[in-house]
């Protein structure tokens, strides 16, 4: 697990910033952490549906 | 006979061997190969069509979808506009329509004039010249045989150039550090270059460089460099850029950088295949290969030794090379410079320590940094709450999300763009990319658009849709206001423009489904249609234009349409083809009089919202930027739902009572915030497999969905405590029992022991929000309905599920 630390007043992320990264300059280097984080392969690994509201409130 | 295993994409025609300056630094003159001496002056036609015939039969051979041709010299001016218009012309006919032919030429701009321009604009050939900087850095080297300056001829062609930007392609500059880093570059970027190359100076560990200083070179280029990165990366450098991007795991822009096998031969004006031109300052005949273009395929060139060296990668370099830390990005520096008589190439560049100080110092200067939350805006997000500046850090972060996925998807199709799209999607990668650099808020704007990273995670998932990229790139021009063409996807019959609309190809086919032609039955390929965007207005397939971010309506134009209220606008959307990732089915095409329908309700919810719920206005005005209808519920059952996907969409099936789509806004938007702080926070052991009581499911929910049902209730509980003092009754036995189970699922997180400290934090916030709530007064009557009706439904799950938990 890749938890995060807090410094300072801040808690930071391991989530590389690439607002300023010229898009054509963004590389696998960048962009790998974060496809892995927010679409992980792992089976075992489960990103649940949320919301379904219904009726039922 | 095998095919070569790096098909040549870069081709270099000598269109003249002689040169008008006599620069003292020229490889090709004062270096060691001398073979220019024997060259015929000029290129022949007869030598330009075969040069054409033989690219246009490897670009057949292996299907390249894009090559690169370059006039060259000695001086290509000097061979005269009317040849120069012919050899254009030649290449053009042989090479346009079978794939895309990036034409230029290099000089030293001494001749150029209106007629040359007019034959470049005429025939697609861009120009780059040849400047070493100020006056003074100029004219060290670049003067004329009798000692004349150059340096007044070349400004006179960069300003003809100026006056033409389609044909500018940039500067180069051969670095001589006895000149001031600074005025060199002050003095090129004066000229407003689309492009700044810096080249080293030809050399050999037998013929080393002037060096003053060990690391001379990188001293020189750090100083440029400093100055590059304070003001943004702007203009583009190729070598900065290179390393940067090596650095990050990219591609380099030039051979002289990185591992990239080499893909260049040259043509000289007899008609010979050389290797590289830099080769030249190796050894007297190093270029050679033997070969003719008259009578050697260009193929036979790519399985020639001397080009297979320079396609090695790590393998084909020294051990000290294989061995150092930056060789990603150096690559062994360019082949040439690494030439000893005895070892050959088999060395370091003569470059070594420049290149090592220089990508050491780069990589330094640009540290990686990562998103961070502010720990308070984290404790408002945890109690449930959170306005414009909490909900913005998590906006901010998604753009970071979002690029990472483009590039990743870009890089992923490869060469072949998935599906057989590699043409459409190279070409939609360079528009999106340079409108990154010039209009990076259009790129943005779509980027944004929820549905675009739907859509970037399924490709990545499966690969399919690649094509869709077009479109996204064109809905970026259109914001951006540029000229382009390019092929886009047809998806059930429409063109989808991500953010402004769909565009019927087939009126017949459009709009009928929510989501067309994204079943497993669909063409891999899928269709494609011919889309001209000039000024923000779009023409399909040579047709009427029209504006889609006009109010005016067209024939087969969708737009997506907006509601407002109190100064929100949100986008109504209804055409985008993955916006139906949610778990309900999206409605398809809304009729006018049901739009204005959601515009009434989305007027009172808003209302509703701010006078008694304010606490949530900020952020859903922060992060709302879509509402996304379904289709209406069996039995007329309240749905909504947010995607993990979909940053600020949040869908639902237009309810009847504006309050519920209040309350269907406010929770659903808990769990957009949620998801956002999950993308780049780790609240939770996700090894965890353990699934737990929800107070309001009756199936066992894993960690996240407990975590995400608990979050998004604590809205629901406040909604309902609120609404009690309009309306007693009803919403006071749904405040007491949402606080009840509220709070006991908030229990069963804590508890868990999957919990990160972080979590464990964020957990005890969302508590220290509902305990406040707990002792509020609320009937009898209202708290044992809220007991039974808890102990009823724990009783009947425990029965009915207890032996999978």
């Amino acid at each position: 697990m890749n938890a995060s630390g807090e410094k300072q007043a801040d808690v930071t992320s391991d989530v590389r910033d690439l607002r300023d990264v010229p898009l054509s300059l963004v590389g696998r280097a960048d962009f790998d952490g974060i496809v892995r984080r927010i679409l992980p392969g792992s089976p075992e690994v489960r990103r649940v549906p949320v919301a379904a509201f219904n009726s039922s409130i | 006979m095998s095919r070569p295993s790096t098909p040549l994409r870069q081709f270099v025609l000598k269109v003249h061997s002689r040169c008008d300056l006599a620069c003292d630094h020229c490889y090709v003159y004062e270096h060691a190969d001398q073979s220019w001496r024997t060259r015929p002056k000029v290129i022949s036609d007869e030598t330009v069509s075969w040069t054409a015939m033989r690219i246009a039969e490897h670009v057949k051979a292996h299907a390249l979808d894009r090559v690169h041709v370059v006039l060259h010299g000695g001086e290509p001016l000097l061979a005269g506009p009317d040849r120069l218009e012919r050899v254009a012309a030649e290449l053009r006919g042989h090479l346009d329509g079978i794939c895309a032919l990036d034409l230029r030429v290099h000089t030293n701009g001494v001749l150029l004039d209106e007629r040359f321009c007019e034959v470049f604009a005429a025939h697609g050939v861009k120009v780059g010249v040849s400047l070493d900087g100020d006056r003074a850095a100029n004219d060290r080297h670049r003067r004329f045989a009798d000692g004349r300056s150059s340096h007044d001829l070349v400004l006179r062609a960069v300003e003809l150039l100026r006056a033409r930007p389609q044909l500018y392609a940039g500067l180069l500059c051969t670095v001589d550090v006895a000149n001031d880093p600074v005025a060199v570059y002050r003095a090129l970027t004066a000229l407003e270059p689309p492009r700044i190359d810096f080249l080293l100076p030809h050399a050999t560990w037998d013929t080393p460089p002037p060096r003053p200083a060990p690391t001379a070179y990188a001293d020189w280029l750090i100083e440029i460099f400093e100055i590059w990165a304070a003001d943004g990366g702007a203009p583009p450098v190729r070598m900065f850029e290179s390393i940067l991007s090596t650095s990050r795991g990219g591609s380099s822009l030039t051979e002289s950088l990185g591992l990239q096998p080499s893909d260049l031969v040259v043509i000289e004006t007899d008609g010979s295949y050389e290797q590289a031109d830099s080769l030249k300052t190796a050894f007297d005949g190093a270029p050679a290969t033997g070969l003719h273009v008259l009578r050697d395929t260009l193929d036979e060139v790519a399985r020639h030794t001397g080009v297979l060296a320079r396609q090695q990668g790590l393998a084909g370099l020294c051990g000290q090379c294989r061995a150092c830390p930056v060789v990603d990005s150096c690559g062994g520096g360019l082949y040439a410079h690494r030439h000893r008589r005895g070892s050959g190439f088999a060395n370091p560049s003569v470059y070594c320590a420049d290149l090592l100080k220089l990508i050491t110092h780069i990589r330094a200067r640009t540290p990686e940094p990562t998103h961070a939350l502010p720990s308070a805006a984290l404790g408002a997000l945890a109690s449930g709450f959170g306005g414009g500046d909490e909900v913005g850090h998590l906006a901010e972060s998604q753009r970071s999300l979002r690029r990472a996925l483009l590039a990743a998807v870009n890089a992923e199709l490869g060469p072949d763009g998935g599906e057989g799209a590699g043409p459409m999607v190279r070409r939609a990668w360079e528009l999106i990319t340079g409108l990154d650099g010039t209009h990076p808020g259009a790129v943005e704007a779509v980027l944004a658009h929820p549905y675009v990273r739907v859509w970037a995670a399924e490709c990545l998932r499966d690969g399919r849709h690649a094509g869709h990229l077009a479109n996204v790139a064109a809905a970026a021009a259109v914001r951006a206001g540029v000229t382009a063409a390019l092929d886009v996807r047809v998806l059930g019959g429409a063109v989808h423009l991500p953010s402004l609309g769909a565009l019927e190809v087939d009126p017949a086919g459009a709009g009928r489904t929510a989501r067309p032609e994204t079943g497993p039955a669909a063409h891999p390929a899928g269709r494609t249609a011919r889309l001209e965007v000039s000024g923000g207005r779009i023409a399909l397939d040579g047709g009427a234009d029209l504006d889609p971010r006009a109010c005016g309506e067209w024939p087969g134009w969708h737009p997506v349409r907006r509601l407002s209220a109190g100064g929100l606008s949100v986008a109504l959307e209804d055409t985008d083809p993955f916006r139906d990732c949610h778990q309900w089915p999206a409605a398809g095409r809304l009729t006018g009089d049901r739009a204005s329908a959601w515009q009434r309700a989305f007027a009172e919810a808003w209302a509703l919202i701010e006078s008694e719920l304010p606490a949530y206005a900020p952020g859903l005005r922060a992060g709302l930027s879509v509402l996304t209808p379904l289709a209406p519920a069996p039995g007329g059952r309240e749905v909504s739902s947010t995607a993990r996907h979909a940053f600020g969409a949040v869908a639902a099936a237009l309810p009847d009572d504006p309050a519920t789509l209040a309350l269907l806004v406010v929770h659903e938007f808990q769990h957009v915030k949620l998801g956002a702080v999950l993308d780049i926070l780790d609240l939770y052991d996700e090894g965890d497999t353990r699934l737990f009581y929800a107070p309001w499911r009756d199936d066992p929910r894993p960690l996240e969905g407990l975590l995400q049902g608990t979050y998004a209730h604590i809205a629901v509980t406040d909604f309902w405590r609120v609404r009690r003092h309009a309306g007693p009754g009803r919403a006071e036995a749904q405040f007491a029992r949402w606080r009840r189970d509220t709070a006991e699922a908030i229990e069963t997180l804590a508890a868990s022991g999957a919990l990160t400290p972080l979590g464990g934090r964020f957990v005890t916030e969302m508590r220290r929000s509902v305990a406040a709530w707990l002792d509020e007064p609320v009937s009898e009557a209202a708290e044992a309905e809220a007991a039974r009706s808890a102990r009823v439904h724990r009783e009947r799950w425990t029965a009915a599920v207890s032996p999978q938990v």
